[in-house]
């Protein structure tokens, strides 16, 4: 075989293999972990007072590669590949996912950030496409874009295999697609790229369009399975099953091979989704370098001021040093002003002090253009990139390679978020960094304060039901438009599916026939039912000094909160000012306009009981059920001077209420009650949003699904006396807060145990303070303190007299 | 998505449940609701004249009616077939082997077509469906030119499940015929049948010529009609006016309804459009090789 010049003499791991021999520095910017820390210490502000930055330093160990080999060798044009990229080994957990995958199992791969997880699906799919000329695979994304990253993996291993290329037809398959192409992709594709939407919507009701495809479907693969949990996941779960029942129809039985990301069960999560026993890869095999996992908490104005200074302000100085440093660095934000914020920060101090740096910076969040953030994505692999300021937009999992730090500005809202944005950083060999900064937010100053708790809290459960009645009433319906429901169908679907089915009957949406149930009914399901809690309608943004050109996108929750008129709009660090938002046609006109401020919107949420439909006493407290709406708007603008963060205006404005009709619980303490907390010293308030707090962790572990998919308010102007209000976050409700309704006892029950249990003194994260309530999206972090800790003795009395203990 | 009668019911059913301390598999009796007392249904044959015809995937109503009882002087029409239906001289040029090669030599005008291949090999058809996609097509209406007349026939899947039978029978008429003639049926009609018979593994093999006389009738009156709907030409051209006609977006609901109640009368106005669609055609077709009035 002849050599192919390429070759390189180092021997690489396997995972490299989608990312072709990008920069590999000679030698690391940073050749230890002590020297990261070092830099850290030197960044501490020396004349400060209050209480020195660095909090904590862990270093995790580094860990060496394990090898494996395959029980089969490959084919050789797939062997070839590999050769020619001069890869020699599979680590362990790879190799072990393709020999399960070729014996014919189900496999979900469970390991680190860039240890090189598609490998274990791509090979055993490539391998089939070419040993059978007719056979399919579907991929499935959760976003578009990692669709787009993935198929340039795909078309890298076709450019190095002249056999591969010719067996492989392949492209992505969705909203963008346009319509000769989905027809070739249709006809002739054997490796096709879409998302569980346009499954749902776009391929599903259509399938006899797709009988070729579906009839040689061999493998779907499902990557980042760790997006699919609650609401979401229950309706994906959902999704694969009717794929799974069209595929039989045509005749095919395809393997499911999925990837996820850190959670604390992906094997359940994977058979949940599946519907079926899926093999688990989670040891992992591939090296890595020791890492400094780092807390740093900005320093207070003096030893007695409880304020502090920015976090976007500090995560900025870190940044710059170590860019200065030559180390590859990404700063993860909470918000899109906060990542454009810091950009705006570095980038000024960049061109100070060191102008070649400038330009190897770059923001990057959702809202770009999708060329923009090709171009980020393309420099930030190649190396060019020496810095970006990302929103979760860059923590899953598209393709840039390993960089040598990760910033995270604020505490992410899950456990498993944090592992996932600090595995951004981390080479094969070379140190990394990883540091928290911390917001003046209780929830992170109380992690600043316990450092050992974050360290030994695992990642959280992911949690779906695919059985939830609503759910399943939606995905039935659009299950029986594409092919009448058998009896053994209706199994598949679950143990409420058939009872289900007969309500649907009774309704007049189904009808029997010998044993078989049609949709009987004009409408087109599918097209009512969305997989996700929010739409992914987009407003468009149109510069009008250009002609108007598009500028960018936002989606249609968030365009209300950041492009009302005259807002201050921030896009790769330059100030827009916004001329015009119009809600019908959905596009914000805006202009460059140099200014020294940005803008913050004030929103304003309530929730209004449409109806009582039950209600009952629980000792002297009253518990009820009922629908509700639950309306926000943002009310009025702030603007605030960049870096000093000084309120210099505030403007009432006047925008149209965006509106979600759900069902809400309440419980409303009887005046009794909060007397006897009163009396006891306490404030029954604080009580009441300790209980609330406990309620939104209690009630998805007894209804199955994802905190942020149910939501809590405390009000008193509906019912005139203080009430704790806990809805569904999905239109017409899901039946989270029906069953809570149901179950109040035995959820206040676990409440209190769960408070009483928790090792904590005045409350913390894991009790009463709860890190999903946290400002909107679209808000500065740095602008608003978060909500308090609520006093736990208050809430464990309140508890205590409401349970009658 | 969920209408608030079937939230409320799912709700009942939960609190069977959770009574029950268990999910049952199906509904409890408890929850389960006395079905209503329906009108005696009746089914279209015992409205319609027509008989069922058995065929190899099963059977299917048909409902036959023949043009001269449908129009009061249908002699001009029938003549017109007559005229265009005369076959060629065996001493011409060999038949061209599809339709487009049919078309590109006779261009224009298309009467050479007819000459060709005769009009008594000729089909026209017109379906109604459940949807535009993935969903049962359920009538379809086809006219052949017998001796002396015109023969309508409808072919009708008296539920879902007849739907395979149906298409089975259109696949085997296709057969017998020469060419098709069709109103958009290159983009919906055909396509349509082709993908509910790969649906119900049904073999849909044909070839036949096919002669979609939407794309004639835009070449020849796209700039003085505001739109090329068969209703418009029925008007403009036809200077015939529908009184009555079912809107397009009731007809799957009333085929619904048929299934799920049986009752036929309302179905009666469906099988009406589509006769009235087919004639239109049958009509339209010989207009189009007529020299152009001036009007
Ligand atoms: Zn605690």
């Amino acid at each position: 075989m002849k050599t192919n010049p390429v070759r390189s003499s180092q021997q690489v791991g396997l995972g490299d293999l989608l990312e072709p021999q990008p920069r590999q520095a000679a030698s690391p910017a940073v050749e230890s972990i002590e020297e990261f820390k070092t830099l850290l210490l030197s960044l501490q502000d020396a004349r400060g007072r209050g209480e020195p930055e660095l909090v904590r330093a862990q270093s995790l160990p580094a860990r060496p590669a394990r090898y494996g080999e395959l029980a089969e060798p490959l084919p050789r044009a797939l062997a070839h590949v590999l050769d020619a990229q001069g890869i020699g080994r599979l680590y362990s957990h790879q190799a072990e996912a393709i020999d399960r995958a070729r014996a014919g199992k189900h496999v979900v791969v469970a390991t680190g950030t860039a240890s090189g997880k598609s490998l274990g699906y791509h090979i055993p799919v490539l391998e089939r496409l070419l040993l059978e000329r007719e056979a399919t695979a579907l991929y499935l994304f959760p976003t578009k874009a990692l669709a787009q990253d993935q198929l340039r993996g795909l078309h890298r291993f076709a450019d190095a295999s002249r056999e591969l290329a010719l067996a492989l037809a392949t492209g992505t398959y969705d909203g963008d697609t346009p319509a000769p192409a989905r027809r070739k992709l249709r006809e002739r594709g054997n490796a096709i790229l879409t998302n569980p939407d346009m499954l749902h919507q776009g391929i599903l009701p259509y399938h006899a369009r797709w009988s070729r495809f579906l009839s040689n479907l061999r493998f779907v693969v499902v990557d980042e399975v760790h997006t699919y949990r609650g609401i979401f996941g229950s309706h994906v779960a959902n999704v694969l099953r009717r794929l799974r029942r069209i595929a039989r129809h045509y005749g095919a039985e395809p393997q499911f091979l999925l990837s996820s990301a850190t959670v604390r069960n992906p094997q359940e999560l994977a058979e949940i989704l599946v519907g079926d026993d899926v093999h688990i890869v989670d040891n992992d095999g591939s090296p890595r370098g020791p890492k400094l996992f780092v807390l740093w908490n900005p320093r207070t104005f003096g030893p007695d001021s409880p304020e502090r200074r920015s976090a976007s302000v500090d995560a900025e100085r870190i940044l710059v040093a170590l860019m200065k440093r030559g180390v590859q660095s990404i700063v993860f934000t909470k918000a899109r002003v906060v990542a454009e914020l810091i950009y705006r920060y570095a980038r000024e101090r960049l061109e100070r002090e060191s102008r070649g740096l400038a330009d190897l910076l770059s923001p990057y969040r959702g809202g770009y253009l999708p060329e923009e953030r090709r171009a980020i994505e393309r420099r930030l692999f190649d190396g060019e990139l020496r810095g970006v300021i990302s929103t979760n937009a860059l923590e899953l999992g598209i393709d840039v390679g390993s960089l040598d730090a990760s910033i995270l500005v604020g505490f992410p809202n899950t456990i498993a978020s944090t592992w996932q944005q600090a595995g951004r950083s981390g080479r094969k060999q070379a140190p990394s960094l990883a540091v928290v900064v911390a917001y003046e937010d209780p929830v992170d100053q109380y992690l600043m304060r316990h450092p050992s708790y974050f360290f030994g809290q695992s990642p959280e459960n992911a949690v779906l039901d695919p059985e939830n009645p609503y759910v399943l009433a939606s995905q039935l319906s659009c299950a029986a438009y594409e092919l009448p429901l058998r009896e053994e169908d209706e199994a598949v679907f679950g143990r409420r599916a058939t009872a289900i089915a007969e309500l649907l009957e009774e309704e007049g949406s189904f009808k029997s026939l010998d044993g078989l149930r049609y949709w009987s009914s004009a409408e087109y399901p599918a097209g009512k039912v969305n997989l996700r809690t929010i739409s992914d309608d987009t407003f468009t943004i149109l510069d009008q000094t250009r002609e108007n050109a598009v500028l960018g996108t936002v989606d249609s929750i968030s365009a209300p909160e950041l492009l009302y008129p005259e807002a201050i709009y921030l896009h790769e660090g330059d100030t827009y000012f916004v001329r015009d938002l119009d809600l019908k046609q959905k596009i914000a006109y805006v202009e460059p306009r140099g200014v020294d401020y940005y803008t913050q919107p004030v929103l304003d949420t309530h929730l209004k009981l449409e109806e009582t439909r039950e209600s009952k006493k629980l000792g002297g407290e009253t518990i009820g059920l009922g629908p509700a709406a639950v309306s926000w708007a943002t009310v009025a603008m702030k603007k605030i001077r960049f870096r000093s963060l000084d309120a210099i205006g505030y403007h009432p404005l006047d925008l149209p209420r965006q509106k979600l009709d759900t069902v809400a619980l309440w419980i409303q303490p009887g005046e009794g009650t909060r007397n006897q907390v009163k009396i006891a010293g306490m404030n029954p308030r604080e009580g009441m949003s300790g209980l609330r707090n406990l309620l939104i962790t209690i009630l998805p572990l007894h209804v199955m699904c994802d905190r942020p998919d149910i939501g809590g308010i405390l009000d008193s102007a509906n019912l005139g006396e203080p009430t704790i209000f806990i809805y569904d976050r999905y239109p017409g409700g899901l039946g989270y807060a029906e069953r809570g309704y149901a179950i109040i006892g035995e959820l206040l029950s676990a409440s209190l145990r769960l408070v009483e249990d928790c090792p904590c003194e005045l409350g913390c994260p894991s009790c009463v303070g709860l890190p999903v309530l946290r400002p909107a999206q679209q808000q500065d972090p740095d602008l608003y303190g978060g909500w308090p800790i609520p006093s736990k003795a208050a809430t464990v009395a309140l508890l205590r007299r409401m349970l009658g203990r | 998505m969920i209408s608030s009668t079937l939230r409320q019911r799912i709700g009942e059913m939960l609190r069977g449940e959770a009574a029950a301390g268990r999910a049952g598999t199906t509904l409890d009796p408890a929850v389960r609701r006395p079905r209503e007392q329906r009108i005696v249904p009746t089914s279209i044959e015992d409205i319609l004249p027509g008989g069922m015809l058995i065929g190899r995937e099963g059977a299917v109503f048909v409902h036959e009616r023949l043009y001269t009882e449908l129009n009061e002087r249908p002699t001009p029409l029938l003549k017109k077939y007559e005229q265009i239906g005369r076959l060629p001289d065996p001493d011409e040029a060999p038949v061209p082997h599809t339709l487009p090669e049919a078309i590109e030599a006779l261009d224009p005008p298309e009467r050479g077509l007819f000459r060709k291949f005769g009009h008594r090999r000729m089909l026209f058809l017109d379906i109604e469906t459940c949807g535009l996609q993935s969903q049962p097509v359920f009538l379809v209406g086809l006219c052949h030119v017998g001796e002396r007349n015109l023969v309508l026939r409808q072919l009708f899947a008296r539920d879902y499940a007849e739907e395979r039978s149906l298409i089975a029978e259109v696949e085997r008429v296709l057969g017998e015929h020469d060419f098709l003639v069709t109103y958009n049926g290159k983009t919906f009609d055909l396509p349509f049948l082709r993908h509910r018979a790969v649906y119900h593994r049904l073999r849909f093999e044909t070839r036949i010529p096919h002669l979609d006389l939407l794309w004639m009738v835009r070449r020849r009156w796209k700039d003085r009609l505001p739109d090329c709907r068969l209703k418009t030409l029925e008007w403009r051209v036809l200077r015939r006016l529908r009184a009555g006609d079912i809107d397009g977006s009731e007809i799957p609901g009333a085929y619904h309804e048929y299934v799920k109640h049986g009752q036929p009368h309302r179905l009666l106005p469906v099988f009406h459009h589509n006769l009235l669609d087919v004639v239109a055609m049958v009509e339209l077709l010989p207009r189009l090789f007529e020299p152009e009035e001036e009007r």
